[in-house]
């Protein structure tokens, strides 16, 4: 076995370069043998000629449906009445007899190919050997790393070594080059000189795939104690070289996750600390905003792929849905505040406690009836465009879902921080946040102002939970469990009324809460839990020095 | 109140207290005995009552002192597992002995990976479980704890000024914390499943009817005492103290009181009664589980306190039984109901009755009196709105 395999590694080292590639259908005849391993290496040669419609082959062979019939390879698929009907092996389309009708055979009729459990691992093999003729550079990576995952597969080294050469992706060159050390590592005899090469060349690449193994090595017994000593000094030093490595990755990301948390967060302060400035008026229901500004985008995902189906627009146009569902929940939920506004809050003013309690129980009404209308979870499908994300360094992808929402977010603060300052509205709300008898008096509709304040709050609040879709779940409670109570500290830790305490505060709980959670001190990890539990601890006891926020406004407003 | 009060008048004062007395002492019992009562309706009541306890003490802090607190589910859940691991230490299965010598309560097996009754191997009882094998010592326990969180939040928060909706959310997320704390595996309090399979209380089977029939006038024995005590409170210089926190918190600064040491004890006191709630009603229920101090489970105090009436200690008691009967009058029924009734409730209480049902009466008299000026007055000059100038 092990010479065959060696024999074809040769001859395909050799030959690959100078002989055409193979047609499949001149190897399938050697799929028939009786001899398990002529099978074996005929299925590794089908993957050698890099033929995609070999893949579903693969599949049919492996589930036992790969027949002879006449001396013939075919794909047999059940057919009505205990009947089987035969199938091209690499086109998939029915044989046709001499009057064109697709052949239908009893089962008696064919030779089954009785797979080893062996042959089983070969076809396993042979399929992400395929891949690396894949003309998508995505599925070359993954096979790539299938090659050199373990038990590797000896047989992709040729082809991996003219990917690592020639292949125009960076990506996959580099997958290519870990997975050939990594062969290397599991074939070369430990502690041999082309074993310690092979570590040598992991560490450079800073692969992390090579952590487990480098591991096991460390243990392996060696009879000569100098090569022993050579290769764990070797193999320490690459784990650690890794290690450093994957450890400011880490930090890296979870800094990138915590901004984009972040970036939610001050979307959702930001409509709470204004109201409350304005009117002081806490509006426990902001969270359900937040919901209905994601199951918006929900039914507007439902609305485009109803309009797909029934052919209005092409089901390439799908994710158009996206961008249709950003205003559609900002509206949505600024009407709902409106609404809220005019038959809650207005007769709440000043009284904070009570605005508490009444939006609390709108709230609970507003979960329950969506709890009742679309159960207790929904799938929102991201965009096709929002899954992937941009490989900034090897192993560090900054998933697009996420810079969509930091954007978005300093996006929207820009409108917000314009309307503000520039319009007439964002005028008169700082006059009435300001001196509301006064702006009254002057002329300006304090009510229309509030209400108005309240509906563009709220508003910010649905782009929060349309932003949420991309990274998390999507359930009726999902901003009373979940953003409630931290967006209340972002605002309590930056101060009312100030946009760039909101700013800092909402970035720095984001940004603290996913540095702590991975954070291990003595073997004990933090985890999403105690994070919390510190993050609070840590919001105590600034509130102990700072009470009323980083940026609290001075002067006779102070003490409101 | 008169210097020499006769003692038609001093009845009067202590109707409520007569009515408690005579309605959970005699009445509901008698009942029960009659067989007009089944055992498990005395049960319900009795779970209620606790409740109660708990309302009194955030009427005490929220209607008298002008403190929202939503961390009260968390007091009474620290007093319900502290009885609750007593509780478990003396009950499931017999016979699961640690290195130690000391018997594996049955729930922990929950967060152990072995099956009930399986060789506990490294499996110990952990140190903070051990107090709690003592009555006296739980029941001591299962105040103080309680008290003593409260006292700390209440110290840290109120002497750094933190107040009104601040002070409501710190207790919320402190509340949060623990919830998430206490659902975790490996801190060994049995996670999401709570703390299961009680069997006795002091020796006595908890199934027994006699004994759940003890633990209730137990409940109302000290649901009395609880509502003696804060009424004296509320009576006495110190109570005054607290309206004048609530009402004008910087005069009375200026006035040369230190509010916070006021707010701190008030919180401490009402802290503790949860507590005590939470010890009374973890054997009724027969399981305490980490639900118990959800988010949503310290505003039903409140929302039961504010039917009631705040500010008035009798309509806490009021507000806690009758908003929980009417719960599980409707969850027979139609429990996907129940979150709407409950959020109308919240809506209707702030933005229609603010002075609860103990208030409706002089709501009701105000607004006749009003309709009535507007009869004989033709062009009223406002409107009156109701419970407007309510505190």
């Amino acid at each position: 076995m092990r010479e065959r395999i060696i024999i074809l590694l040769l001859l395909a080292l050799t030959g690959a370069a100078t002989v055409t590639r193979a047609e499949p259908a001149a190897i399938f005849p050697r799929l028939l043998s009786e001899n398990a391993a002529d099978r074996e290496a005929a299925l590794i040669d089908l993957a050698r000629t890099g033929d995609e419609r070999l893949d579903p082959f693969f599949e049919a062979y492996r589930v036992g449906s790969v027949h002879g019939w006449n001396g013939q390879l075919v794909v047999a698929e059940s057919h009505p009445g205990q009947r089987l009907v035969l199938l091209d092996p690499l086109t998939s389309m029915p044989l046709l007899d001499a009057e064109s009708t697709p052949v239908v055979v009893a089962k008696s009729d064919l030779v089954a190919i009785k797979i080893s459990r062996n042959e089983r691992k070969t076809v396993a093999n042979a399929r992400s050997l395929l891949r690396l003729f894949s003309p998508r550079a995505e599925s070359r990576i993954a096979g790539a790393k299938k090659c050199g995952d373990p038990p590797v597969l000896v047989e992709a080294l040729g082809k991996l070594e003219d990917l690592a050469a020639n292949d125009p992706d960076r990506r996959v060159r580099r997958t290519a080059r870990e997975s050939i050390s990594l062969i290397q590592l599991d074939q070369n005899p430990p502690g041999s000189h082309a074993q310690v090469e092979a570590i040598i060349a992991l560490a450079e690449l800073r692969c992390q795939r090579a952590i487990p193994r480098l591991r096991e090595l460390l243990t392996a017994e060696l009879a000569d104690p100098e090569a022993r000593d050579v290769l764990h000094a070797v193999a320490t030093d690459a784990i650690r070289t890794i290690e450093r490595r994957l450890f400011l990755l880490d930090r890296v990301s979870s800094l990138f996750q915590g901004i984009s948390l972040g970036s939610v967060l001050i979307l959702m302060a930001m409509g709470l600390a204004i109201t409350f400035g304005l009117m002081g008026v806490i509006n426990m229901a902001h969270g359900e905003m937040m919901m209905i500004g994601a199951y918006t985008t929900y039914e507007m995902q439902r609305l485009f792929g109803s309009l797909a189906a029934s052919g209005v627009i092409s089901a390439a146009h799908q994710d158009v849905y996206f961008w249709a569902a950003l205003p559609a929940a900002f509206l949505a939920a600024a009407l709902a505040g409106f609404l809220i506004e005019w038959l809650v809050v207005r007769h709440l003013y000043k009284r904070p406690l009570e605005s508490l309690l009444a939006t609390w129980g709108l709230g609970l009404i507003l979960i329950q009836a969506v709890r009742l209308r679309y159960g207790d979870n929904i799938g929102v499908n991201a965009p096709a465009w929002a899954r992937g994300g941009i490989e900034i360094l090897p192993d560090l992808t900054l998933p697009y879902g996420r810079l969509f929402i930091i954007g978005l977010c300093v996006v929207a603060l820009l409108a917000l921080h314009q309307l503000i300052q520039r319009s007439r509205l964002g005028l008169n709300m700082r006059a009435t946040m300001q001196n509301r008898d006064m702006a009254a008096s002057m002329g300006v509709n304090t009510h229309l102002v509030d209400r108005l304040t309240f509906a563009l709050g709220s508003g910010l609040a649905g782009i929060a939970g349309y932003a949420w879709t991309l990274i998390g779940g999507v359930t009726p409670d999902m901003g009373q469990k979940n953003f409630i109570i931290d967006s209340f500290l972002v605002v309590v830790t930056g101060g009312v009324g100030e946009m760039v305490g909101v700013i800092c505060a909402g970035l720095g709980i984001g940004i603290l809460t996913k540095l702590i959670e991975p954070l291990e001190i003595g073997g004990f990890t933090f985890g999403a839990i105690w994070a919390k539990v510190v993050l609070l601890i840590i919001i105590v006891t600034f509130i102990q020095f700072k009470p009323a926020g980083l940026f609290a406004p001075k002067g006779r407003a102070a003490d409101v | 109140m008169s210097n020499a009060p006769g003692f038609a008048a001093r009845l009067h004062a202590h109707r409520f207290t007569l009515f408690l007395v005579a309605a959970g002492l005699f009445a509901v019992p008698a009942a029960y005995l009659a067989g007009h009562l089944t055992i498990e309706t005395v049960n319900m009541l009795g779970r209620y009552l606790t409740f109660a306890i708990v309302a009194i003490g955030l009427d005490l802090i929220w209607g008298y002192t002008g403190i929202l607190s939503l961390c009260q589910a968390l007091f009474f859940s620290l007093g319900g597992y502290a009885m609750g691991m007593y509780l478990a230490h003396h009950g499931g299965p017999e016979g699961i002995i640690d290195a130690n010598g000391w018997k594996i309560p049955a729930c922990l097996y929950v967060v152990y990976p072995y099956a009930v009754g399986e060789a506990p191997g490294d499996a110990t009882v952990p140190w903070f479980w051990k107090p709690f094998f003592w009555l006296p010592l739980t029941v001591a326990l299962g105040v103080l704890i309680p008290g003593l969180v409260a006292y700390l939040i209440g110290y840290f928060g109120f002497k750094s000024k933190v107040r009104g909706v601040y002070f409501s959310i710190l207790t919320q997320a402190i509340t949060v914390a623990f919830w998430l704390v206490f659902c975790m595996n490996n801190m060994k309090l049995c996670g999401t499943n709570g703390l299961t399979r009680f069997a006795t209380i002091a020796g006595f089977p908890l199934t027994s009817d006699h004994v759940k029939l003890g633990l209730y006038l137990t409940t109302v024995v000290l649901l009395i005492a609880s509502y003696l005590l804060c009424r004296w409170l509320t009576r006495s210089p110190f109570g005054r103290v607290l309206v004048a926190v609530r009402d004008d918190e910087k005069t009375l600064r200026f006035s040369g009181y230190r509010p916070y040491h006021y707010k701190a004890f008030v919180f401490t006191v009402a802290g503790a009664l949860a507590g005590l709630g939470g010890m009374l009603y973890a054997p009724q229920m027969g399981i305490f589980t980490p639900a118990n101090m959800a988010a949503d489970r310290s505003i039903l105090v409140v929302i039961w306190v504010a039917v009631g009436g705040r500010g008035t200690l009798s309509g806490a008691v009021i507000g806690a039984l009758g908003v929980n009967l009417f719960y599980s009058f409707l969850t027979t029924r139609a429990p996907e109901v129940w979150p709407f009734v409950q959020g109308l409730l919240f809506l209707a209480v702030v933005l229609l009755m603010p002075g609860g049902v103990m208030g409706l009466g002089a709501q009701l008299a105000a607004a006749w009196t009003s309709l009535r000026a507007r009869w004989t007055e033709p062009a009223p000059a406002s409107l009156a709105v109701p419970g407007e100038d309510q505190a």
